[in-house]
């Protein structure tokens, strides 16, 4: 196994294609593979495309202290869509998400019960490198958070720079970042100049270039509209979409509208607990649980 | 409903990603080490303090053993001349000087605060602050020389005239000496209004504007609106402020050392009387008491009894702080909880009634032309007592730039002090010996004691600031919320309120008296006891500086796969920069005006000496030495030198404001 011919997952250490923009995904027609699955359970079903990565939740409860905040969540993010998730505030949506690259625990007193799995490989088991697992695993976050002392260029390489990814020409990595990112043109002629310069949207989209810089094979984002405009909005949930050809896409967001228009599934969270995962236009028009019904019908908040 | 849908992962991938995952190098296995090391420098304060207060108490342990602890604080024969110590007359003196200084003191600092943020014209605002600034960078020694040279002569007859007429008042009358205790709280006064009005004024500066207006919107007069809101939101600070004023007026040294006269036996019975303080006496004291274990022992113990007195004051400032702070709260907390009920509909309880903080109650009993009278009256007498502020901040100002720079020339910068200050009558003088008159004209520089006072200082910043940020980085990056790391803070607190005399002290007993390292007096020394000082004044200033880094940096760089040490190193440090250079500057620029540790370690030593390991003349021990003379030549030099320290001084305050210009986070 360790030998195969045609490594699909791309590794982390070669050069990016640089063909401009997004780079093209190989995954066009979806490759069946049956599959066992070690630890005991065997639910045969296709896999997705091969370049894509799974993240499955096994009973997933997240603490702080004595509080459980997410009380046992049985969930698959599917690789290459974007699974929204909705839910009323202090439902647990974002405390998930935080436990899925392991930032949760950076809170004095959290922790995190259950199985997480990427691509099948558990990372909360005990020896695995929880700082390997979050380069896996990137994440924006609410708001804009630039590094202040940096430019735009340092920025967006801040990972390669940090974690010392050396094989990699890191201004083709940034222009394909920012590419990526949907920022190239308005930033090209400054990227010298201060990230924190730019507005709102535009340091949105510099963070969430600095974070698909890495190519990690998930990316979580946390209510990552909440602090911009609605043009802004707009823009950043285009590259959402552009993005899903390329990483798996967790989205937490309050706007049901973003859900409708950027998930291709959408999880309903409600006190802690998973109510219902579908289809996005199965959870907004024909639910199966009342309370799914009546929050996106609004009737709760 | 998952499960019948769910897709089963490539088990390609999950190998590939194990792979990937044992190869990658994240340099998370130093984290451990990193936070146990940073640890291990936070306990090293606990070791410190604790070090440092059992040397003190096996130190003292002979003449609180003799006398007894009641005895020893309430007899008033300190007469080392018959062995008999009783620190009853110290400790009265201490409290006599430092209870002046706060009456004459805290209504001046209050009124200056006031007028520069509620009264005084925009453009005199940044002017009288930037002065007061200024005169918190004057080291007490300048403060003690102008006040030995200039103030007690000029206000001998002024004293001698009030105590007369005033007689009939307890404590008043008698023969004015010109060594005094009045004199020396006066001095003590001027010394404290900066920093008691720095912090009332930053107090003032967060009363929210609403409650100003609002005020001013109901009819109140300037006065009325500065009673009703800004007093009563600023008390606490104000109160804090003045506590930290107790503070330095209780711990201050050298500047009473040179006022206060000297006599350790009984307490004198007019504040125009010599006396002593717990402080003074281990000034004057310390060295001819090396040959008796006792006198030893005796001093010890009032450095003791000194640091037990500041660590109260604090408490109790901080105490009265909090308790403030939560009042406000709760008032805060309780106005929201009424509002919420009465949108219930309920009726408010009675006897909770709707204590807003400082609803603005304007005096509606006088006319208005009664209210504008006591307006315009109240608001002379905040003007009159900030001119009163200013007046010998001025003249101490003016002295030094007239005085000093008549005595700075190049070749007064660049040759070695000779003559008749000699090695052998300076120490002389530290014994408090009979001064020794100066005949030679030709005194020769201050070349030594400049380039003394940078290698000290330079010596104690390049190990101490280092060690802070870690200790600061420590408690805001690993120790929030724990016990350890509040315990540490706990600790820093109280080493904030060690007297620098205190800390010269412990460095004479430990390192000086034994010797360590051949010579007894050591330059090196003198930079252990000003890092002692420097270090809760590094943490104290990092501390803010590091939590206003924002989280979510630090998330967004954990986020993308750095280990915590890379964090704090990349990340938070970078960010913090600026503010940390200026903390950083600021307790330097504090350590170098500082006397007492120095005399007590480094020694004098008048030529040039580049060896750390023997004694060093620096600028603040050759002011001391000079002013205690009694040659005008001398005095001169002792004005040349203290210019040079407040430039010195004022130049690492200068670059420390420029740092914090850079700042990016506000």
């Amino acid at each position: 196994m360790t030998s195969d011919p045609a490594p699909v997952r791309e590794p982390r250490t070669t050069d990016p294609q640089t063909s401009g923009g997004i780079p093209v995904s190989t995954h066009d027609s979806p490759l069946q593979t049956p599959a066992t699955v070690a630890g005991g359970r065997a639910p045969v079903a296709p896999a997705q495309g091969s370049t894509g990565h799974t993240v499955t939740l096994h009973g997933v409860k997240s603490f702080y202290g004595d509080n459980m905040a997410v009380k046992g969540v049985d969930l698959e993010y599917r690789a290459n869509e974007v699974t929204a998730m909705i839910g009323p505030s202090g439902c647990g949506k974002s405390t998930l998400l935080r436990s899925i690259n392991r930032m949760h625990e950076e809170i004095p007193g959290a922790r995190v019960e259950g199985e997480i799995l990427l691509d099948g490989v558990d990372i909360n088991a005990p020896g695995t490198d929880i700082v390997a697992i979050r380069r896996m695993i990137g994440m924006v976050f609410q708001r804009p958070n630039p590094f202040p002392t940096m430019s735009i260029r340092e920025n967006v390489a801040a990972g390669l720079k940090f974690n010392k990814i050396k094989d990699v020409d890191h201004d083709e990595r940034v222009e394909w970042a920012l590419r990526g990112a949907g920022l190239w043109d308005e930033v090209k002629d400054r990227l010298n100049a201060p990230g924190v310069g730019l507005s709102g949207g535009q340091q949105q989209r510099l963070c969430i270039a600095r974070t698909i810089a890495i190519k990690p094979d998930v990316i979580l984002m946390d209510e990552p509209c909440s602090a911009l405009d609605p043009i802004a909005t707009l823009k950043v949930e285009e590259l959402i979409q552009e993005l899903k050809q390329d990483f798996t896409i967790v989205l937490v967001t309050h706007n049901m509208q973003q859900a409708a228009r950027v998930g291709d599934r959408t999880a309903f969270m409600y006190l802690g607990d998973l109510v219902e995962v579908d289809a996005t236009e199965k959870i907004f028009t024909n639910p199966s649980d009342p309370r799914t019904e009546e929050y996106v019908s609004g009737k709760f908040s | 409903m998952e499960s019948s849908t769910a897709t089963v992962p490539n088990p390609d991938a999950a190998s590939r990603l194990r792979e990937t995952l044992a190869r990658t190098k994240t340099g998370s296995w130093l984290d451990p080490w990193v936070k146990n090391a940073l640890t291990g420098l936070a306990g090293l304060i606990f070791v410190l303090l604790a070090y440092f207060l059992i040397k003190l108490g096996i130190e003292s342990e002979p003449v609180f053993s003799k006398y007894g602890f009641i005895d020893f604080i309430t007899k008033v024969d300190w007469l080392p001349s018959k062995d008999t110590y009783g620190a009853g007359a110290l400790v009265a003196g201490t409290l006599i000087t430092s209870a002046i200084a706060l009456l004459i003191g805290v209504p001046i600092a209050v009124a200056t605060a006031l007028f520069v943020t509620e009264l005084a014209p925009a453009r005199w605002r940044g002017l009288i602050s930037g002065t007061l600034e200024l005169l918190a960078a004057v080291p007490s020694v300048v403060y003690g020389l102008w006040g030995f040279l200039f103030l007690a002569p000029k206000l001998k007859g002024v004293e001698q005239w009030f105590a007369d007429t005033f007689s009939f008042i307890p404590f008043i009358g008698g023969d004015v000496s010109a060594a005094n205790y009045f004199i020396t709280g006066l001095i003590l006064a001027i010394m404290i209004i900066p920093i008691v009005s720095a912090i009332s004024r930053e107090v003032m500066a967060t009363v929210p504007t609403d409650h100003k207006e609002a005020a001013l919107a109901l009819g109140a007069t300037r006065w009325e609106m500065i009673r009703t809101a800004v007093l009563p939101y600023s008390r606490a600070g104000i109160v804090g402020g003045s506590m930290l004023g107790l503070g330095r007026a209780l711990g201050e040294t050298i500047a009473v050392a040179i006022l206060i006269g000297g006599a350790t036996a009984g307490v004198g019975d007019s504040i125009f009387s010599q006396g002593s303080t717990l402080a003074s006496v281990i000034a004057l004291e310390f060295q001819e008491a090396t040959s008796s274990p006792e006198h030893r022992a005796a001093l010890i113990g009032a450095g003791l009894l000194l640091f037990a007195v500041t660590l109260v004051i604090n408490a109790i400032a901080r105490g009265y702080i909090t308790r403030a702070e939560s009042r406000l709260k709760r008032a805060e907390r309780d106005a929201k909880k009424a509002v919420a009920a009465a949108e219930r509909g309920e009726a408010p309880k009675s006897g909770s009634r709707l204590s807003l903080p400082s609803i603005p109650r304007p005096e509606l009993v006088t006319t208005l032309r009664g209210r504008k009278r006591v307006d315009s009256i109240a608001r002379g007498w905040v003007a009159g007592l900030t001119g009163l502020a200013l007046l010998p901040l001025a003249l101490l100002l003016g002295f030094l730039v007239i005085k000093g720079g008549g005595s700075i020339s190049w070749s007064f910068l660049t040759s070695d002090p000779t003559g008749a200050a000699g090695a052998v009558a300076n120490t002389n003088r530290f014994l408090g010996d009979a001064a020794v008159t100066a005949q030679a004209n030709d005194l020769g520089g201050i070349r030594s004691a400049i380039l003394g006072t940078l290698e000290v200082v330079g010596i104690a910043a390049a190990v101490v600031v280092p060690i802070g940020i870690a200790v600061a980085v420590y408690l805001v990056e690993y120790g929030e919320g724990t016990w350890f790391g509040n315990f540490v803070r706990y600790l820093v607190d109280v080493m904030t309120g060690v007297p620098s005399v205190v800390f010269g002290l412990f460095v004479y007993i430990t390192l000086v008296v034994s010797q360590v390292g051949g010579a007894p007096f050591a330059g090196w020394k003198a930079s252990v006891a000003l890092g002692l000082l420097m270090l809760p004044i590094v943490i104290n200033s990092a501390l803010p500086v590091l939590r206003l880094v924002p989280q979510q940096l630090r998330e967004a760089a954990l986020a993308l796969g750095v280990p915590r040490w890379k964090v704090i190193l990349r990340i938070v440090l970078p960010t913090a920069a600026p503010g940390l250079v200026t903390g950083s500057l600021l307790a330097i620029a504090r350590a170098a005006g500082e006397t007492a540790p120095i005399i007590f370690t480094a020694g004098v030593a008048t030529a040039l000496a580049g060896d750390p390991n023997g004694p060093l003349n620096t600028l603040p021990a050759q002011i001391y030495a000079d002013v205690t003379a009694s040659s005008s030549a001398q005095h001169d030099r002792a004005w040349g030198a203290a210019l040079t320290l407040v430039v010195l001084i004022l130049l690492l305050s200068l670059i420390a404001r420029l740092a914090q210009r850079r700042s990016r986070i506000s």
